[in-house]
């Protein structure tokens, strides 16, 4: 009998052992010289960057320690990062998506203001002007921008389009008629991977903010009273995306694919054109460098009410929790990390956009050259809408835009099916306890 | 599942022959996308498998593919989700295997004031579904500040495995002759003696069971996980392979790497234990 | 008849023999399902509160929710999909491999391999098998020369739902059939026997003695495939992610997590979860009455 309780002593050691060890939530943090750091570059050469621009910070200032909470994308913006804060062992320092987001984290009691720190020593003049709107709840400052994201342009192949003896379309009607001759040549003529419906939901996000205008767009999705999804203009909008989706300019399996895998035809030289961010610019310089690549913003749609020089685009950057225990050190690391030594690594190794203008200077990539050319000159910044707006109501409204993408339904059809689920949305607001209230 | 009859003899007939086609043929199609993903997962680079997905690996290169399979194992964390998948897993399988063979002692042959109401309750946990205790499973545990922690897992596989493994035991007990523990009461044994001496050897094939069906489920669980859990280093098994499977999305061999990790020593300990884990993963169906 | 009156010291070992588990039951099952029924009054936002709103949930869900209402028909739409692919054809395969012809149980011991896998592995694989492009089921019939049936299985809406419906059975035909085949093996071989003698083919014996007798099994295989229908959310989740192609494929379960945790509705998923375990207890009730009164008539 006795080798049985050894046995068992044995087994609840190995088992508190096994459950104690291997840090729960990573150490809950206490330490002072501890920084968490959540962002959702979970791989790539911004990964890399990041972990040496952490490390480089660690060797400045010995004895901290920056533990990075990488979350994927897509699930940080909803669940991931509301569950790192439910979690009682909230991050220092967060990324975010500048517009609604940051007013939501404020609203939700978890943004430090930030405009002391940035005022200091002209800190804030380190930064492009047109970046602050982004960033601001009532006129202070809650996030420090550091990417200047274009959501969607659209990416061409030079090669193909050369091979087609076709001139870089300017207007909606150009852009179809090299679609069309790409399809007669074989080849797909749009490609995208539309599976978790944000690719071509920004798109199509940008197309109808050109048609019916960007107060309207905006209105609209924050759910202004008397607004409605299935007004004319955006049904018009949908029914550009609704003629490329009947011409079959579409990849096949457009809406199953994930945005990685749409990308593949266009990487292998098999479709024309790609609608996604600037972003991927980094994968392509360094993974396919044979691939000889531009782009153009969204081609002129002639009638639009909206601006027809807009880029669809957003500001991210990085929040302070308000409560943060160690403020001078997570400031200390936010200025090393915008310093322009900084950006400017990630700006060469992974041709990011940063706001930070000092690194935004001198000998660029000529892509990355020609983006901040066009934000610079672009006259109006259109927030996508799932970054811009409630995620709840950016769903519905991608929903429509993919149910249009795919076939399923038609531009009306999607648009009222939408209505009725945002009216369900607006009977829960006027409960009273919303967290998409503005604050 | 006792061989109460041997196999008849075989005999050359059209319709024997036909139901051995079918089983073949059934067979076949189900363990298909096991083999594909297998061999697919030797392939070097994902063009390779989405250029040519039935073919052959082009090269048997060893030193490559184990290097493909290390990267997967260390880099994709694949190592980490095990290591955290045993931990919660071995956790619950302990406090499982204590608390309801506890209870299913006093359920069985003891009397408190209650004590058929109180089973009653656990019956009623057998219907229950996850998703109807979760959201303020979720609120609780957020507020005990066990969130992204391992034991707010160890915790709710436990008290979901329980009723059923109660059930079990409890039936198992009803039918062991009671001459043994009242003979060792005359000889003057408390309750906890008798348990921990007498009634414990006895139920090992039930604890057998009952512990195949709370490991696989605490394995394999993920809804649960999917809610309490955020941090990479925290993952379970099926939560890491969803999170893996979207930093690598296009990396079709790193995937099929992963998931040929986590399948084929599941089919292995299958195959080893296929007695003892068909009983586990059936029982209580049909007593129910 | 035991006596009511236990001294002191007489119950409280056995309570606290129950404790332990009690506690963790009642700390993780019992109070948060009573929980949930008190949330569904509730609307809770993380990080603003609480807030009293009687059934405003339970009619938003019933009369404005289209996609819960879808959500519920494709949860029965997968019902009686699964009740097809996974328990009548694992009555086919136990009945089939209980005709114990060499090598059967080799079959058997295969056809349950699946149940050993966590449904997101499965999921992964399969969405491979359909993958739009690159899947071996595409690419099986172009190179069968049907080039014009490759179809993407998964994200067009007549073909999500099924194709999950699919690999449900792909893992769980073999369970149903294990438990099928237990039943088999209870029933006594002489009345097979002397059915056999009396001049019944294989298939008459079958119909008339080994089907009748699994009746009882196959109505707990209805109950636990049926219940088991409801609770779908990994395979789903996995495969058809935010509920598939215009919802098609949106389950109870996966609408409910949508709702509770990615909107941030909490409340709202409580009153989702309660008529989803409702439903869920019906089906049980339903399973209960039907064995009583088989008991009253048959005694």
């Amino acid at each position: 009998m006795r080798w049985r309780c050894v046995f068992s002593n044995i087994l609840c050691v190995a088992m508190c052992l096994m459950v104690g060890c291997g840090s729960p939530k990573e150490g809950r943090n206490t330490d002072p010289n501890t920084l968490r750091f959540a962002h959702s570059e979970t791989g790539g050469t911004i990964k890399d960057t990041y972990d040496e621009i952490c490390a480089e910070f660690e060797r400045l200032h010995p004895g901290v320690r920056v533990i990075q909470i990488a979350i994927e994308d897509e699930v940080y913006q909803d669940l991931g990062l509301v569950k790192l804060f439910a979690g009682g062992n909230p991050p220092d320092v967060f990324f975010q998506w500048g517009g609604w987001l940051v007013q939501r984290d404020y609203a939700a009691g978890r943004a430090a203001d930030l405009t002391e720190y940035l005022e200091k020593d002209g800190w804030k003049d380190e930064f492009y002007d047109y970046v602050w709107p982004w960033t601001e709840v009532d006129g202070r400052i809650y996030m420090i921008p550091n990417t200047v994201g274009i959501t969607t342009i659209l990416w061409y192949n030079v090669d193909l389009l050369n091979t087609l003896q076709a001139d870089v379309p300017e207007t909606w009607q150009e852009f179809v008629e090299v679609c069309r001759k790409a399809k007669e040549a074989g080849l797909i003529p749009i490609t995208a991977g539309n599976n978790d419906k944000w690719v071509l939901g920004n798109w199509g996000a940008h197309i109808i903010s050109r048609v019916a205008g960007e107060d309207l767009y905006k209105q609209t999705l924050n759910l202004a009273p008397g607004t409605k999804f299935a007004c004319p203009d955006f049904i018009q909008g949908l029914k550009l995306l609704q003629e490329l989706q009947q011409s079959g300019f579409f990849n096949p399996g457009v809406i199953g694919l994930t945005d990685e895998e749409g990308q593949m035809t266009f990487r292998t030289g098999e479709a024309l054109f790609h609608p996604i961010g600037s972003w991927v610019l980094d994968y392509w310089i360094n993974e396919v460098p044979e691939l000889h690549f531009d782009f153009i913003n969204t081609p002129r749609i002639p009638g639009g009410k909206g601006n027809q020089e807009s880029i669809l685009g957003v500001i991210s950057g990085f929040m302070m929790y308000k409560d943060c225990p160690r403020k001078e050190l997570a400031i200390r690391f936010l200025r090393y990390f915008h310093s322009a030594e900084s950006q400017r690594r990630l700006v060469e190794s992974s041709g990011v956009f940063t706001a930070v203008k000092a690194a935004m200077e001198g000998e660029l990539e000529p892509h990355l050259a020609k983006m901040r050319d066009l934000a610079e000159s672009t006259p109006v910044l259109v927030p996508p809408g799932d970054t811009g707006f409630r995620t709840d109501v950016a769903r519905h409204f991608y929903d429509a835009i993919n149910s249009v993408v795919g076939g399923l339904s038609t531009p009306e059809e999607a648009l009222e099916r939408c209505d009725r689920r945002i009216e369900r949305l607006r009977a829960h607001d006027a409960l009273g306890l919303s967290g998409g209230k503005k604050p | 599942m006792s061989e109460t009859s041997a196999s008849r003899p075989f005999q050359f007939s059209l319709p024997a022959l036909g139901l051995y086609a079918f089983l073949i043929a059934v067979s076949a199609a189900m363990f298909f996308p096991l083999i594909w993903m297998t061999y697919s997962s030797f392939k070097a680079t994902s063009y390779e498998i989405m250029l040519n997905p039935w073919g052959l690996p082009k090269d048997w290169d060893l030193s490559r593919i184990a290097a493909q399979y290390a990267y997967t194992w260390t880099k994709g964390n694949i190592g980490t989700y095990v290591w955290n998948s045993v931990a919660v897993t071995f956790a619950t399988l302990i406090i499982v295997l204590v608390c309801s063979s506890m209870a299913a002692y006093a359920f069985s042959r003891l009397w408190f004031p209650g004590r058929d109401t109180i089973f009653t309750i656990f019956l009623i946990g057998l219907i229950i579904p996850t998703e109807a205790f979760l959201i303020p499973l979720f609120l609780e545990f957020r507020e005990l500040n066990l969130l992204d922690t391992r034991w707010c897992l160890i915790l709710a596989y436990s008290g979901t495995a329980l009723p059923l493994s109660i059930y079990i035991l409890r039936a198992f007990m009803v039918n062991l002759p009671r001459d043994l523990d009242e003979s060792a009461i005359i000889d003057g044994c408390t309750s906890w003696g008798v348990f921990g001496r007498i009634i414990v050897p006895l139920i090992t094939p039930a604890l057998a069971t009952v512990g195949i069906f709370t490991a696989l489920g605490a394995w394999n669980e993920f809804l649960l996980a999917l809610i309490f859990i955020e941090s990479e280093s925290l993952k379970t098994l099926p939560l890491g392979l969803l999170a893996f499977y979207g930093y690598h999305k296009v990396e079709y061999h790193y995937l099929l790497c992963g998931l040929t990790i986590t399948t084929i020593p599941m089919i292995a300990i299958y195959l080893i234990f296929q007695r003892q884990i068909v009983e586990g993963l059936t029982a209580g169906a049909l007593k129910e | 008849m035991r006596q009511r009156t236990v001294p002191f010291r007489g119950w409280v070992t056995p309570v606290l023999f129950v404790l332990p588990a009690f506690v963790l039951f009642a700390g993780t099952v019992l109070l948060p399902t009573i929980g949930t029924g008190v949330c569904s009054f509730m609307e809770i936002r993380t990080g603003l509160g609480w807030q009293w709103v009687g059934l405003w949930n339970y009619t938003d869900a019933l009369f404005r929710d289209d996609v819960f209402l879808l959500s519920i028909a494709n949860n029965f739409g997968y019902l009686f999909a699964t009740l097809i692919v996974e328990v009548l054809f694992g009555l086919v395969v136990a009945l089939i491999v209980n005709m114990r012809y060499p090598g059967f149980h080799l079959f058997r011991v295969l056809f349950f391999t699946p149940m050993m896998l966590s449904l997101v592995v499965v999921g992964l694989i399969w969405k491979f098998v359909y993958h739009p492009m690159y899947g071996i089921l595409n690419q099986l019939l172009r190179s069968a020369g049907f080039e014009n049936l490759m179809w993407p299985w998964l994200a067009h809406p007549y073909t999500a739902l099924p194709a999950v419906c699919v690999v449900s059975g792909w893992i769980y035909a073999g369970f149903y059939m294990m438990l099928f085949y237990a039943g088999l093996q209870r029933i006594p071989v002489s009345l097979v026997e002397s059915a056999r003698i009396d001049g019944a083919s294989e298939f008459q014996c079958i119909r008339h003695v080994n089907i009748p007798l699994l009746r009882e099994v196959m109505a707990v295989c209805i109950l636990i495939c049926s219940t088991g229908a409801f609770r779908a959310f990994d395979l789903f989740y996995v495969m058809t992610p935010d509920g598939g192609p215009d919802h098609y494929s949106e389950m109870v379960a996966t609408w409910l997590v949508r709702e509770a945790f990615d909107f941030d509705h909490l409340g709202y998923g409580s009153a989702l979860a309660v008529i989803m375990t409702a439903l869920v207890f019906l089906l049980t009730l339903i399973y209960q009455i039907y064995q009583y009164r088989r008991e009253v008539i048959e005694f």
